[in-house]
């Protein structure tokens, strides 16, 4: 087998739903069912925080906000049950005070986290929660079957919604941005997967993926696609894994300063099924992830399978690892790639600074999340 | 709830109801084919006979090594086990290493209360035993895997019972609290009895829609009511 369980943090007593890790630090965010969020170090897999007390019930999701420009605070949004989405910024100023009069790190509560701002508006349980490439926009989505597209001021105070988009006819399960143009993806319960872009100030739906044949519980957008193409992978209820691609786009060039609706190209796009991966499940597939470093994608789901697959030419794939019962007799609700970070020996130093910020190794890991409460680290150690 | 949705259910009456008893199993095996007619012979002794039928099963639990007719290598759930308490030491070791089987399932959710009828689950025969599934695939080395299924397939009293998702859930929860965590459990409404039976499959069996009606503590009431009459 040539993937290896390098780590698992008994994190909770209960559900881990989803985890996150920020884009370019060393720190893990973990959504789970006992209504906090907590956020562990990539270094040592110590909990570093725990963000509690705001949310009414479960945690679903958790994203973090990309770092770009000035912006330089460390910025989590949560989404919950309650119906609400939480915004928490870590508070640099004290954080740095306390790092630098003990310099002792990897307990709870060394980072001081403020909740800084709820969004209110979804009628009933938000399920997922993703912050835009550059950090502008986020996107939320429920059960009341609803699209939120929220657009944040400096601060990350101050949210204003600029559309609510309603075409899905069930449960919204799952929002994702492409990593580099502002086009949203959204997986429903209606089966369909839709696509939403921005046009003349309107947010629009440009396109509709249909195929699986049940909820579509998670996608991903490929990462490593050149300018102007996308893929995305989905998973289902199912049983199926899909990657999808565009083939063309229509309206999003010429005319621009025209209003949408007197233009005579409406902004729409077409994607088509590219495959459909290697059928492993048997159940509901809850998670999958695209690596933006090799390319590869993994799956989990209720089985507790962790499955690994590479693309041998484009549109072809192969399974290139297989765990069962990768938490044990449990349900994996979540799995995502991270780089893997330099277990440094003296901690403490993963701050926001940086300078003195461990670099990535080379090798990635995928982190996966469970109904045991374990956050277990695999390594694939088979090089093609 | 004002107005029963079905003011006239068919009731079966609990010496029907299958137990655990090899005589009882040949003469009712179709439990569904005996129906006493409401109101008068069900709703007398409904909540009394409830206490009666289960001393009357875990009698007949124990002791049965031949019953142990599926090759399911489990132990009980803790929970399952301590409903027993009454029984001696050497017979609780061989309660231990009996397996789960559909007759314990069976136990476990038949007297689950009827949101809108003062009748088990099993008395209105919308669970039975039949109709209960459970599924342990062996890998390709002939061993048991370690993830099990339970399929529960029930009969809603009427094609268009709105409470269907509520039983449904019902069980779930029931199960969910009282098997050990290696079972998938999978709800489904017995086919062509009921009219939106795909909806109601899709809602019963969506991991994240349960989880969050669990949270509800509205729902969570009508579900502890539901589950009052359970052992």
């Amino acid at each position: 087998m040539p993937i290896k369980q390098v780590h698992s943090i008994p994190a909770h007593v209960d559900r881990i739903w989803n985890l996150a890790p920020h884009p370019t630090l060393p720190l893990l965010a973990a959504a789970t069912s006992d209504k906090s969020a907590q956020i562990y170090s990539l270094n040592t897999y110590f909990p570093v925080a725990q963000l509690d007390g705001n949310h009414k019930r479960s945690i679903r999701s958790v994203s973090w906000k990309p770092k770009s420009g000035s912006n330089s605070e460390v910025v989590l949004a949560t989404a919950s049950f309650d119906g609400s989405v939480g915004i928490w910024i870590r508070d640099s100023d004290r954080y740095a005070q306390e790092v630098g009069s003990t310099g002792d790190s990897g307990s709870i509560g060394l980072e001081e986290w403020e909740f800084v701002a709820s969004l209110e508006g979804h009628e009933n349980e938000v399920k997922c929660v993703d912050w835009s490439c550059e950090g502008t926009h986020l996107a939320s989505c429920s059960r009341d079957k609803s699209v939120w597209i929220w657009e944040a001021d400096e601060d990350n105070e101050e949210f204003e919604c600029l559309a609510v988009l309603q075409d899905h006819t069930q449960d919204v399960k799952h929002v994702v941005w492409h990593p580099n143009e502002d086009l949203l993806a959204s997986a429903s319960y209606d089966d369909t997967i839709r696509l939403w872009r921005e046009d003349d100030d309107d947010w629009v739906c440009s396109g509709e993926i249909i195929g699986h044949r049940s909820t579509v519980w998670c996608i991903d957008f490929d990462k490593t696609t050149g300018e102007g193409a996308a893929r995305l992978v989905s998973c289902s209820a199912d049983e199926t894994v899909r990657v999808w691609s565009r083939e063309s786009m229509t309206g999003n060039t010429a005319h621009r300063d025209i209003p949408s609706t007197f233009r005579s190209d409406p902004i729409s796009e077409n994607w088509q099924q590219e495959a459909i991966l290697p059928q492993r499940h048997s159940g509901p597939i809850y998670a999958v992830s695209w690596s933006g470093q090799s390319g590869r994608i993994v799956s989990v789901g209720a089985d507790g399978l962790l499955v690994v697959y590479q693309e041998v030419k484009t549109g072809e794939w192969e399974v290139i690892a297989e765990e069962e019962d990768a938490h044990s007799v449990f349900e994996i609700n979540t799995a995502v790639w991270s780089r893997k970070w330099k277990s440094t020996a003296s901690h403490g130093q993963e701050g926001d600074g940086e300078k003195g910020e461990p670099k990535p190794e080379e090798a990635e890991i995928i982190i996966t999340g469970g109904d045991d409460g374990n956050i277990n680290i695999w390594e694939v150690t088979f090089q093609k | 709830m004002s107005e029963p949705i079905n003011a006239n259910p068919k009731v079966l009456s609990f010496e029907d109801l299958p137990t655990r008893s090899p005589a009882s199993e040949e003469i009712f095996g179709d439990s569904s084919s005996i129906k006493a007619t409401f109101p008068h012979s069900a709703l007398d002794g409904a909540f009394p006979t409830i206490s009666l039928y289960e001393s009357y099963s875990s009698s007949l639990l124990l002791g049965e090594d031949g019953l142990a007719d599926d090759d399911i290598e489990m132990k009980a759930a803790p929970e399952l086990s301590s409903g027993e308490s009454d029984v001696s030491d050497d017979q609780s070791d061989i309660e231990e290493h009996e397996p789960i089987d559909e007759q314990e399932i069976y136990d476990l959710i038949s007297t689950i209360s009827d949101p809108e009828h003062p009748l088990t689950l099993g008395q209105l025969a919308v669970v039975n035993k039949p109709d209960i599934y459970i599924v342990s695939p062996k890998d390709a080395n002939g061993r048991h895997q370690k993830i099990s299924r339970v399929i529960v397939e029930i009969t809603p009293t009427i094609t268009h019972c709105s409470l269907a998702t509520l039983i449904g859930l019902g069980i779930r929860v029931r199960l969910e609290r009282c098997l050990p965590p290696r079972f998938r459990i999978e709800i489904r409404v017995k086919q062509g009895t009921h009219q939106s039976e795909s909806q109601v499959n899709k809602q019963l069996n969506d991991k994240e829609r349960v989880a969050a009606a669990c949270e509800n503590q509205q729902l969570l009431g009508v579900l502890s009511g539901m589950l009052a009459t359970c052992k």
